[in-house]
């Protein structure tokens, strides 16, 4: 196998799990609770 | 030195990422983990209260625990275990493999949606359990191999997974048939003397189960309530496979809902599928055979309660079958396919990767693999992102504590207001737990075993066991005053938690007279007279005093006998060597 062909493997692998990472972290961090409206604490939610 | 300590510092390093802000001072009251300073041992922390023994003997083991070191302490040693016995343990089942191997499958075990959502709805004593499974299938397979003292081992790592039903079942169903099935090496009389013992094990939390009137009748509302949610669309069988999926929308990750997930799934079970022969190499045959028998069973219970054309039938199970409330949080039994999936995959990419030379390329390979579970799933870091966090009870409780142990205080029982099981106390910025009242009360209390799930039909009441609690419950909606409800139910005292939302309290504590009234708990004392309430039967205590015996008794003496065994193979370390090392090239099994 040649060094460019492993190179192109590693930086495949690097920026999925670089970018999964990220991209996941924003999602997340941006994400907006649902406002709790109800007056009794409900033990969770399925939908 | 540094070589052997590595895998441990990596395994605490992993666990302060993982649990982030819950490892600093204080208390994580989140969904079910709840602990307190002191817990006190009640007739219900041994299963003989009027809720089903969901969580005997974890109550009873930490009745004793908390009278030496607060209840924070041994909160924190369970967080650090889980994730640092989880990752050792999926590590050394691959002893002798690569170090990247090792490290994919500990990040696989321990970074997964299994553990993030169960630790997210605070169920760390079936999360030690899990952490345990791999150390459990380990002495099991030690003990087919006929390694002596592996049983005394085995019998230890199940009696501490044993702390719940659940983590019981689990380290029976994995264990039992592993060690003592056919073609054990183990002789006939140790494997049915192991066999007994684990069974013995389970007889704290079976025993009152068996004599709790409700035992055959858990509410099949809870078999839907508590099926498996699939995630982000890609249905139940995905969602299984990522070992995802928790009935608790509000316990899963964001991330959970993006395409990587169902991506990554696929891609562990391919190479799960893959690593198989290598792993019954490395484990035996018969050991990779039956946990991944367990792993489709758990699969397959998982799937049919979040299948509309199957749900039914598990709602029939559930209502049906003694026991059957066991399976309706499907997702749960996800443990074995998730201990599987942690180690083949690996095995499995090492396979794959068998003709491939280039160092760059089988190391970024490898490193990615490590990396997976984090790539997929970011959001668990830190605590969730610092939804895990620690709060401290305020004064009141410890005040209110010592009112009820005061010499001149009545006799009687406690009923707790705000009149539900959850509560989202300010003090503990509105996260949502199971009401601490039970817990950290030193009396038994009467509190509402109903349990309230929003579905997108509307909310739905899961009917808890307890009867005196059903008595309160129409009681309170009848809008009699609580003064003439409580003496004939034996209740003396009641208890009003306040800075959590819940039905109002109104009008329910008039004629009640107040002994603490603090602003964020407040304690009222029943005026007249009051009736006591039937103590348990003498059979029911006799017999459940015999099955903590027992199985006290199987467990310390595996302690000692483990703990004899360990120090003794410390002091022949460096000598040479007289038992010839096990061959596991000529295994079936």
């Amino acid at each position: 196998m040649s060094g460019i062909l492993a190179a192109i493997i590693a930086a495949i692998v690097g920026g999925v799990v670089a970018g999964g990472a990220s991209f996941g972290l924003v999602q997340s961090l941006t994400v907006v609770p649902e406002p709790v409206t109800a007056e009794y604490v409900v033990y969770g939610t399925t939908g | 030195m540094i070589r052997r300590a590595a895998p441990l510092l990596w395994a605490f390093g992993l666990a302060v990422v993982v649990l982030g802000p819950a490892l600093a001072p204080g208390y994580v009251l989140q969904y079910d983990m709840v602990f307190v300073p002191q817990q006190a041992l009640l007739p219900a922390s041994f299963g003989l209260g009027g809720q089903l023994p969901r969580a005997v003997p974890q109550d009873a083991v930490m009745g004793v625990l908390t009278s030496v070191l607060p209840g924070s302490v041994w909160q924190h040693i369970a967080l650090l275990a889980i994730v640092v016995v989880g990752a050792l343990g999926a590590s050394q089942l691959l002893r002798g493999q690569p170090v990247l191997v090792r490290a994919a499958a500990a990040m696989l075990f321990v970074w997964s949606p299994y553990v993030a959502q169960r630790l997210l709805i605070g169920g760390w004593s079936l999360l030690l359990a899990v952490a345990l499974l791999p150390w459990i299938l380990q002495a099991a397979i030690d003990v087919r191999r006929g390694a002596a003292g592996a049983g005394w081992r085995l019998l230890l790592l199940v009696g501490v997974a044993s702390l719940t039903p659940t983590g019981g079942l689990l380290a029976l169903a994995l264990a039992a048939p592993v060690a003592a099935g056919p073609r054990s090496r183990s002789p006939l009389p140790h494997r049915i003397a192991l066999t007994a013992g684990i069974l013995a094990l389970q007889l704290p939390w079976a025993v009152p189960s068996l004599l709790h009137p409700a035992a055959a009748a858990s509410d099949p509302g809870g078999a839907l309530a508590f099926a498996l949610r699939p995630e982000g669309g890609w249905g139940p069988l995905v969602t299984a496979l990522g070992t995802g999926g928790i009935w608790n929308a509000q316990a899963a990750l964001p991330t959970r809902e993006l395409l990587l997930a169902p991506v990554a799934a696929v891609l562990l079970t391919c190479l799960a599928v893959a690593g198989l022969r290598p792993l019954s190499r490395v484990l035996g045959r018969a050991a990779v055979l039956w946990l991944g028998t367990c792993a489709v069973v758990g699969i397959a219970v998982a799937v049919l309660g979040a299948w509309s054309a199957s749900s039914g039938a598990m709602e029939s199970i559930v209502s049906a079958v003694p026991g059957g409330g066991l399976l309706r949080d499907g997702q749960k039994w996800l443990a074995p396919w998730l201990l599987l999936m942690s180690v083949s995959a690996p095995l499995g990419l090492q396979r794959l990767l068998r003709h491939v030379t280039d160092r760059t390329v089988l190391a970024s390979l490898g490193i990615g693999l490590v990396l997976l579970p984090v790539a997929v799933m970011p959001d668990l870091a830190w605590g969730g992102l610092g939804r895990m966090r620690t709060t401290d009870y305020p004064q009141d409780w410890a005040e209110v504590r010592d009112a009820l142990q005061a010499p001149d205080a009545l006799q009687g029982d406690i009923a707790v207001l705000p009149w539900s099981a959850f509560r989202a106390f300010t003090w503990n910025r509105g996260r949502t737990s199971l009401d601490p009242a039970p817990r950290y009360l030193p009396r038994t209390t009467v509190v509402d075993d109903s349990l309230l799930v929003a579905t997108p039909d509307g909310v739905v009441r899961v009917s808890g066991e307890d009867p005196r609690s059903r008595d309160v419950t129409a009681a309170l909606a009848a809008d009699r005053p609580l003064a003439e409800v409580l003496p004939p139910l034996g209740v003396a005292y009641v208890v009003v938690e306040l800075t959590t939302p819940g039905p109002a309290v109104g009008s329910a504590v008039d004629g009640l007279d107040p002994v603490v009234l603090g602003s964020t708990l407040q304690l009222y004392a029943v005026p007249g007279p009051v009736g006591p309430w039937p103590p348990p039967s003498r059979t029911s205590v006799v017999a459940v005093a015999l099955a903590f015996l027992v199985a006290g008794l199987v467990l310390i003496t595996s302690a000692a006998r483990t703990g004899a065994s360990w120090a003794g193979a410390r002091r022949n370390r460096g000598r040479p060597a007289t038992v010839p090392a096990v061959d596991r090239s000529k295994e079936d099994t």
